[in-house]
């Protein structure tokens, strides 16, 4: 470094002693920017999901409570099935006024009911 | 994390936190680049006002190139005075003939009144004489002796060669040396020489 050099370093000293600090307002522009422009980067947050069949049909029929109730009657219904009690026989047969009913299903040719038929 | 944490991060890694989301990251890379932005755009412009524009401005393109950055292709300093230069040398096309700023604020509380004084007067003379520096003179100058970079960093933000950077800051310093050679015992040169 040249004598000349020295000279000059004098002043740049004083610059880099006397630099411009920027006031809170700029800092307070600048953060604002920062934050304005990551919320605009920021991941897009997950989208929901679009609803499935299941939770269609869960909705419809007005949610867990009522799937709850729905259940119930299944398992109500199915055991029905597997052992009904004695009473149920004569129920059917009081209302259909017979122990059973047969549906006759000849595709083409309509749907023959008869009665009595087991 | 507490932003005390983040101190030893680098810029870049700050920058891709802050891509990611990051609300820290936002808050470090503010404190940390915008003095250093804000210094440095005052010594090209010498006017307050617009060095703080350039500042808001360079900052905000920094943010939104954020999501495309790409790890290690730049230093984010490098790529932040390379558009501190770009936007200054628009404003200066705008604002030929535009006085300058009254003496720079005192900012070092251990400095007495009278060498504050002295330092204020040399930062001004400085100030003022590089404004009469052509615009790469006087980049180079401020980035090789003020902001202190590396000849290699000069030559990647003004996008020429080491040895054309080394050609501008001996000519700026040559026309600054004639400038404020006038100057040196209102100045106090003398005494530290």
């Amino acid at each position: 470094m040249t004598h000349k050099d020295d000279d000059l370093d004098v002043f740049f000293d004083a610059s880099r002693k006397t630099a411009r600090i920027p006031s809170q307002a700029l800092m307070a522009r600048v953060l604002a920017d920062a934050q304005a422009t990551q919320a605009g980067h920021a991941p897009v947050p997950q989208r929901k999901q679009a609803s499935s069949y299941w939770q269609d049909f869960l909705r419809a029929i007005g949610g867990w409570p009522a799937m709850a109730g729905l259940a119930t009657a299944t398992v109500a219904g199915v055991w029905l099935g597997v052992s009904p009690p004695g009473v149920l026989p004569e129920a059917t047969q009081t209302y259909f006024g017979t122990s059973g009913v047969v549906i006759d299903a000849d595709i083409g040719l309509g749907l023959d009911l008869t009665e009595g038929a087991s | 994390m507490p932003l005390d944490a983040m101190s030893d991060i680098s810029d870049e890694d700050l920058l891709l936190r802050f891509a990611a989301g990051n609300a820290e990251a936002a808050q470090v890379l503010t404190l940390r680049l915008t003095p250093r932005v804000y210094a440095h755009a005052y010594r090209l412009l010498g006017i307050t006002a617009d060095a703080e524009d350039v500042t808001q401005e360079a900052l905000l393109r920094l943010w939104r190139i954020a999501p495309d950055w790409r790890r290690g292709e730049a230093r984010v300093t490098t790529w932040l005075y390379r558009v501190v230069a770009n936007l200054c040398t628009d404003r200066r096309r705008q604002m030929r003939g535009v006085a300058m700023d009254a003496i720079p604020e005192p900012i070092d509380d251990s400095l007495s009144a009278a060498e504050t004084l002295q330092q204020q007067s040399r930062a001004h003379a400085l100030q003022e004489a590089l404004g009469h520096l052509p615009d790469r003179q006087r980049q180079a100058v401020v980035l090789r002796h003020i902001d202190g970079l590396a000849n290699p960093e000069i030559a990647e933000i003004m996008e020429i060669g080491v040895e054309a950077v080394e050609s501008l800051t001996a000519r700026g310093k040559r026309a600054l040396r004639a400038i404020l050679l006038d100057k040196k015992e209102e100045l106090g040169y003398l005494d530290d020489a």
